[in-house]
C-alpha cells in the first residue's frame, strides 16, 4: 500500500494536471477534443483543459479543483487492453457486456476498495447506446476517503469512449450530479473522426 | 458566521516525518507525539475550544469512522486548495476563498455536545544533519562549478477549518512554520499563524424563554 | 557546462562521510528479549497501521479456519515468541497474483493466488518459513537501512558532482510495499531461502518439496509472459533458486512433519480460497487461472454451484471456440440442481440470445427479474426481454 498524500482523486495518473503544460478554460462552452472526435458543454462555473498529458486523456473538467471532483472523457483503443483487467473488448459486443468487462476491471484495480456497484444501466451516450454505473469504493489508506464515481461508456467505430465523473461521496458528488448529467447528454461522438473498424 | 457556540478541537490530523540524506521520508512516532502534544495545547489555549475527548472515551467511540471519514474529506479540501494555490488559473473562482462542505455532521457534533469542530491538518518535514550538509555541499559545490543541485529541505503543510452541522466550512486557513513546532516555541508560532483570521467565538444565545 | 571541479569531487568525499551510514548488519531474533533499535521500532508501528489498513481494505479472506491452519504452521515452524511477546499471525488476502510477504512485526499474508496453486502443506510451509525468515533476519530494518545509505551515497555524487550521474531515487517508503512489491536485496532474499529451508527441515517437513515451489512459480512467470522480475525473482533468479534448493535438498533425507495434513485434508482447508480466487482471477482477466481454480474445486466438490458459476461466466466472457456450448452446459447443471440460482437464469439467458434463441432468453430473462427483482442490472434484462419478444 503506497502512501499517498497529495493526489489520491484522479481518474487515471495521466490526468495528473501539475505537469504545468496544460491550458485551462472556462466553462460554458462547448469542449472538443483535440483530435475532434468528441464534444462535450462543459458546464458553467467548471473549467476544463484538453491538453493533458496521457495520450488517451480527452478532457478534464472541475469546478472546486480535481481533488474534490474530476469530470473526465478519454478512450481506449479497442486493440488496447483494459488497464487492470488485460482484457480486450470487440465492437460487437452490447452495452451490458461492455459495462460487465468495465466493472470487472474496476474490481481487479487495487486503488479501489471495497467496491460496490449502485447502479448499471443502458444510457444513450454521444448518440451511441452505452452504459451508466455508478460505483462506491474508499481510496487507499491511509486517506481511506470515501469515492463515488458515474461512469458512462460506449463503444465507437474501434473505440470505447468513457466519460467518467468522481467526488468525494460525502456532499460532492449528490451536489454536482445534475450538472453531470447535463454535460453528458450533450456529448457528441463524431464516428468519421474516430478511427474505423 | 453561523452561531456554533463554543467549538470543540477535533482530532488532530498530525504525522511527522524525519528526512534523510538520500532523500528517504520516514514517519517519526515519538516526534509525531510530541507536534501533537505540544499542538493539541496551544490549539486550546489560543482559541478557548474544548479538546477532543480521549479516543477511548464512549461519546469518541460512538463515531470514530464518521469523524474519520469526515477528516479524510478535510484532508482532501485542504490539499486541494494548496494544490490550486500552486496552479493558478485552473479555478472559476479565481483567488475568491471557496464554499467548502464536509456533509452534515449533525451525528458527530450530537454525540460529542458541541455545535462546530477546528480540523487541523499538519504533515511536518525535518532534515537529519546529514541532509543539512548536503543542502551546504550543494550550495557550495554550486557556487563552485556553476551548477546548483541543492536538495530539497523539509516540507510543510499546516491547515486549520472549523465546520457548523451543516458540513459548511465556515472558516479555513492554512500556514508554512513558524518554527521548529517540536519544540513549544515553534509549536506555539506556528499555532498562531495557522488560527490568523479566526472568527471569534460567540456564546451561544439563550434560548427564548431562559 | 562548466567541467566537474575536484574542489566539488573533495568536498563530496568529505561529506559523504559525514552523513554516516547505519549498519545492516544486525543479529538474528532469537531471544523475545531482543531489544529493538528505535529505527525497527518505528518499521514495527508502521506495521501495525498497514495491518489495520489491510483490515480494513476488504482484501482479507473471511476464512478463519485456513487462517488458524496457516498460523498453526508458522507456529511449528518458529514456536518462540517475537520481541514484545507478539506471535507470528497469517491473514489470507483475496490476489490472484502468487504472493506471499511478511511485515517485520510477524504478521504475514498469503495470497489466494499462491495458495490455489501450492500442491501439499509441505510447499506452503517452505513458503511461510521463507517469510517467517525475513521477520526472524531483521529484513525490514536492514533493508530499509540499506536503501537509505545507498540513497544518500547516490545524493553525495550527485550534489558533488552537479547532477551528472542521475538523480536520486525516491524511497518506496510503505513497509508493505517494500515487503511485497519490491522486496528485499538479492542477499536478503537467499538469507531468507536459507534459513527458512533450515527451519523447515527442522520441523520434519519433506526438504523434496521446496524447489517444487519455485519451479510452479517459474511455470507462471512464463504462463502469464512476466517481463520485468516479479517479487520472488526473475527467471534466472529462480532457476538458479530451483537448483539451490535441490542441492540443499539432496543433504537432508525426506521427512512428514508430525501433524501435517494428509494430501485430502489439505484439500479441503484450502477449497474455500479457491472461488475466491477464481473470482478475483476472473475480474482481472486470467481465465486460464479461473477454470484452474474451479477444475480444482470440482475435484472435491464436483456439484458446488459456486465454482460451476464462475466456470460458466469464464466461458461465456472468454468467449473463444467451443466456449459457447461449455457456457450453456455449466449454466444448465447449476439449474438442474439449482433451479432458484437467478445469475445462472441470467448467464443461460445471455447466451441464448446469442444464439438466436428469443424465446428461450426471454424465458430465462423473465425467470431472473422474478427471483432477482432489485438486481442492479434490471434495466438490462427488461430491455433484452422487449427486445427477444418483439423479435420472436
Amino acid at each position: 500500500m503506497r502512501t499517498r498524500i497529495l493526489i489520491t482523486l484522479a481518474a487515471t495518473a495521466s490526468m495528473l494536471f501539475l505537469a504545468g503544460c496544460e491550458t485551462w478554460l472556462p466553462g460554458g462552452t462547448v469542449a472538443t477534443s483535440t483530435d475532434g472526435s468528441v464534444s462535450m458543454q462543459v458546464p458553467q462555473g467548471w473549467m476544463f483543459t484538453r491538453t493533458l498529458a496521457g495520450a488517451n486523456a480527452d478532457l478534464l473538467a472541475t469546478k472546486d479543483g480535481v481533488l474534490l471532483q474530476a469530470l473526465t472523457i478519454e478512450h481506449q483503443e479497442l486493440k488496447d487492453p483494459l488497464p487492470n483487467s488485460k482484457r480486450k473488448l470487440t465492437a460487437d459486443l452490447s452495452p451490458f457486456e461492455i459495462a460487465e468487462a468495465v466493472i470487472d476491471d474496476m474490481r481487479a484495480n487495487r486503488e479501489m476498495l471495497n467496491i460496490a456497484v449502485k447502479e448499471n444501466t443502458p444510457a444513450t451516450v454521444g448518440g451511441s447506446a452505452g452504459f451508466r454505473i455508478l460505483v462506491s469504493y474508499d481510496v487507499p489508506q491511509p486517506s481511506g476517503l470515501g469515492i463515488s464515481q458515474m461512469r458512462y461508456g460506449t463503444i465507437v467505430g474501434n473505440r470505447l469512449y468513457l466519460v467518467t465523473f468522481l467526488a468525494p461521496s460525502r456532499h460532492y458528488f449528490e451536489r454536482d450530479l445534475s450538472e453531470v448529467d447535463a454535460a453528458v447528454s450533450s456529448l457528441v461522438i463524431t464516428p468519421s473522426k474516430a478511427p474505423a473498424k | 458566521m453561523a452561531d456554533i457556540g463554543v467549538p470543540q478541537i477535533a482530532p488532530l490530523n498530525i504525522e511527522v516525518f524525519e528526512l534523510s540524506a538520500g532523500g528517504v521520508s520516514e514517519k517519526r512516532d515519538d516526534w509525531t507525539a510530541t507536534v501533537q502534544s505540544l499542538v493539541a495545547k496551544e490549539l486550546a489555549r489560543q482559541t478557548g475550544y474544548t479538546p477532543a475527548p480521549p479516543p477511548d472515551s464512549e461519546a469518541a467511540a460512538a463515531v470514530v469512522d464518521e469523524v474519520r471519514a469526515v477528516s479524510a474529506l478535510m484532508q482532501q479540501i485542504a490539499l486541494n486548495h494548496l494544490v490550486h494555490l500552486m496552479a493558478p488559473g485552473t479555478l472559476a473562482s479565481g483567488n475568491k476563498p471557496l464554499n467548502h462542505n464536509v456533509g452534515r455532521i449533525d451525528r458527530i457534533l450530537d454525540a460529542l455536545q458541541v455545535e462546530g469542530l477546528l480540523f487541523v491538518f499538519v504533515r511536518d518535514e525535518y532534515s537529519t544533519g546529514g541532509r543539512k550538509a548536503l543542502m551546504a555541499l550543494g550550495f557550495l559545490a554550486g557556487a563552485a562549478t556553476g551548477i546548483y543541485v541543492v536538495p530539497r529541505g523539509g516540507f510543510t503543510i499546516n491547515t486549520a477549518a472549523l465546520v457548523s452541522r451543516d458540513g459548511t466550512v465556515l472558516w479555513f486557513n492554512y500556514a508554512g512554520s513558524g518554527g521548529d513546532m517540536r519544540e513549544p516555541e515553534g509549536a506555539s508560532a506556528t499555532v498562531k499563524m495557522l488560527l490568523a483570521g479566526l472568527p471569534p467565538m460567540q456564546p451561544k444565545a439563550a434560548a427564548v424563554g431562559e | 557546462m562548466k567541467p566537474r571541479s575536484s574542489f566539488a569531487t573533495g568536498l563530496a568525499i568529505a561529506i559523504a562521510a559525514l552523513v554516516g551510514c547505519q549498519s545492516t548488519n544486525m543479529a538474528p531474533i532469537r531471544e523475545s528479549t531482543l531489544k529493538l533499535e528505535p529505527d525497527e521500532e518505528r518499521l514495527w508501528a508502521r506495521s501495525v497501521e498497514e495491518e489495520g489498513a489491510l483490515a480494513r481494505s476488504g482484501l482479507v479472506a473471511d476464512l478463519p479456519e485456513l487462517e488458524a491452519y496457516l498460523t498453526g504452521i508458522v507456529d511449528r515452524l518458529h514456536p518462540e515468541p517475537l520481541p514484545g511477546g507478539g506471535r507470528f499471525h497469517v491473514r489470507v488476502l483475496v490476489d490472484p497474483t502468487l504472493n506471499a510477504f511478511a511485515m517485520p512485526n510477524g504478521a504475514i499474508y498469503v495470497h489466494t493466488g499462491m495458495l490455489s496453486r501450492i500442491e501439499n502443506e509441505a510447499q506452503i510451509a517452505t513458503i511461510l518459513a521463507h517469510e517467517l525468515s525475513h521477520t526472524t533476519h531483521r529484513h525490514g530494518v536492514r533493508g530499509m537501512r540499506s536503501i537509505k545509505n545507498k540513497t544518500a551515497f547516490l545524493m553525495t555524487f550527485t550534489v558533488g558532482t552537479g547532477g551528472i550521474g542521475g538523480g536520486v531515487l525516491g524511497i518506496l517508503g510503505a513497509v508493505g510495499t517494500m515487503a511485497s512489491v519490491s522486496g528485499y536485496s538479492q542477499d536478503l532474499e537467499r538469507e531468507a531461502d536459507m534459513e527458512g529451508f533450515k527451519r523447515l527441515v527442522a520441523t520434519g517437513y519433506d526438504p523434496r518439496e521446496s524447489p517444487k515451489v519455485f519451479q510452479l512459480l517459474l511455470e507462471e512467470a512464463k504462463r502469464a509472459k512476466f517481463k520485468e522480475p516479479f517479487f520472488f525473482g526473475s527467471h534466472p533468479r529462480l532457476e538458479e533458486r530451483i537448483a539451490s534448493f535441490n542441492e540443499m535438498a539432496r543433504k537432508f533425507p525426506s521427512g512428514e512433519a508430525a501433524g501435517a495434513l494428509a494430501a485430502g485434508e489439505y484439500e479441503r482447508i484450502v477449497a474455500p480460497a479457491l472461488p475466491l480466487n477464481a473470482a478475483a482471477a476472473l475480474h482481472a482477466g486470467d481465465f486460464d487461472l479461473a477454470l484452474a481454480n474451479v477444475h480444482r474445486g470440482q475435484a472435491r466438490t464436483p456439484d458446488e454451484p459456486g465454482l460451476g458459476f464462475i466456470a460458466a461466466e469464464t466461458y461465456r466472457k472468454r468467449a473463444g471456440d467451443g466456449d459457447a456450448a461449455l457456457a450453456v452446459e455449466s449454466y444448465a447443471r447449476i439449474l438442474a440442481q439449482h433451479p432458484g440460482f437467478a445469475d445462472a437464469h441470467r448467464g443461460l439467458g445471455l447466451m441464448r440470445m446469442r444464439a438466436g434463441d428469443r424465446a428461450g432468453a426471454a424465458d430465462s430473462f423473465r425467470t431472473y427479474v422474478k427471483l432477482s427483482p432489485d438486481a442492479s442490472d434490471r434495466a438490462y434484462i427488461e430491455e433484452f426481454i422487449k427486445q427477444c419478444e418483439q423479435e420472436s
